[in-house]
């Protein structure tokens, strides 16, 4: 993905960024040898349709359709059995027992017309860890010079504070993929010696505390 | 009956040895809410579904589920299979952590950054783990391979324990763009330049 980023000069440059993860390569074979693969199949319950149509059929089960291997499916949402576009989700909150407004769906606001920005506010490393929890590692990279500079530049202003930055979209917290999770950010920067840096955003979607017990609950 | 374990701790350690207890998993939906449907234009609720790329099939969600096949189409079950690791060896499984005793490594707190953390749990431990943070393998149930647990004190005061898997960064360096700054590709005034459009 792209991350349209302003600095705190007010520069801006669409940069590169990628997910940082461990990715586990195993394979699964039987005793005799052969691969097997997860598969997404039909275990059947209210119905399936297969049809050029987009209804939603509300038949009984179909028998031999059941068991049968799905493959390329997409996730949607349908309402009276017609492929709609929700664009609201409904939340509840445990803690309070209420249900809340209904939110729009989060969108991505990463590489928008209006730059996300490093907002000043800076959080020292240890304080970030012990606040936050942090789930998910994207980090920076550069397409040419003039990037590379770029993104030096804010490393560099980084490792000497001593501090992650506040990275916004506005006053919204960053949503990287359509629907998906609207995470608070801290961007990281080391330095290696003037050859190379690391610049990462750090995203949390919870605070590391825990479910308070009120005395009338 | 909690559950604990025991960590074996290096030397930078104020005790060699401490006992963890484990509390129960402190998810988000507990903390902030918890979805509880998707709705369309007037507030109507929705229901997943799954769809093949031309619209053929559409099945409420619930009614799919994950098997494992060979490539020959039968059906097998998980305990008839095994892993093998991308070096073409049989995967030994990480065997659970609870009840038993694993090595911990003691560092610097800003250490979990070098982690994505799935899960976080509330844990007594007979140590304060005030300006260091506690690394070692941890696995709750029979798996695949291991994730890194790491002790740490909350701002709260709490101790925590969260479970990830590695995500290191590397530096990344400028790269050398020969064909604009190495002298052989330059171009004299004498040039001939009608080469360029052959």
């Amino acid at each position: 993905v792209n991350i349209n980023l302003c600095n705190s000069q007010g520069l801006t440059a669409v940069v590169h960024a990628r997910p940082l993860r461990t990715k586990y390569h195993y394979r699964r074979f039987t005793e005799d040898g052969e691969e097997v693969q997860s598969k997404l199949v039909v275990a059947g319950h209210t119905g399936i349709d297969v049809s050029d149509d987009i209804i939603l059929a509300d038949k009984d089960i179909d028998l031999n359709a059941t068991g049968m291997i799905l493959t390329d499916t997409e996730t949607a949402w349908a309402n009276g059995g017609v492929i709609v576009d929700t664009y609201t989700e409904t939340w509840t909150n445990t803690m309070t027992a209420t249900v809340s407004d209904r939110k729009p769906y989060p969108e991505p606001n990463i590489n928008t017309d209006i730059p996300v920005r490093m907002t000043g506010k800076y959080v020292k490393h240890e304080d970030a860890v012990r606040t936050m929890v942090f789930s998910r590692t994207v980090q920076l990279v550069h397409a040419d010079d003039l990037q590379y500079k770029f993104l030096y530049d804010i490393a560099a202003y980084l490792e000497n504070k001593n501090a992650m930055c506040l990275i916004t979209a506005g006053k919204e917290r960053l949503v990287f993929t359509s629907r998906g999770i609207p995470y608070v950010v801290l961007m990281r920067g080391i330095t290696n010696c003037g050859s190379g840096y690391m610049l990462t955003l750090h995203c949390s979607n919870q605070e590391l505390k825990c479910l308070e017990v009120s005395d009338a609950s | 009956m909690p559950k604990q374990f025991t960590l074996t701790l290096d030397t930078n350690s104020p005790v060699s040895v401490a006992h963890v207890v484990i509390g129960p998993p402190i998810e988000r939906e507990d903390l902030y809410g918890k979805l509880i449907h998707q709705v369309w234009n007037d507030g109507e609720e929705c229901q997943g579904v799954r769809v093949s790329p031309s619209g053929g099939i559409i099945m409420a969600s619930g009614d799919t589920k994950r098997v494992l096949v060979t490539k020959s189409g039968n059906f097998v079950e998980k305990g008839e299979t095994h892993l093998v690791t991308p070096e073409g060896n049989v995967s030994e499984m990480a065997e659970p952590t609870i009840g038993t005793e694993e090595q911990g490594t003691i560092g610097p707190v800003d250490w979990v950054l070098d982690y994505n953390i799935r899960s976080v749990y509330q844990v007594d431990i007979d140590l304060v783990p005030d300006d260091f943070c506690i690394v070692f393998p941890f696995a709750m149930q029979q798996k695949a391979d291991y994730d890194d647990g790491i002790i740490l004190q909350g701002n709260d005061g709490k101790t925590y324990m969260l479970l990830g898997t590695p995500a290191h960064g590397g530096f990344v360096e400028q790269a050398q763009l020969a064909s604009l700054t190495g002298e052989t590709n330059d171009f004299d005034e004498d040039d001939d330049l009608s080469e360029l459009f052959q």
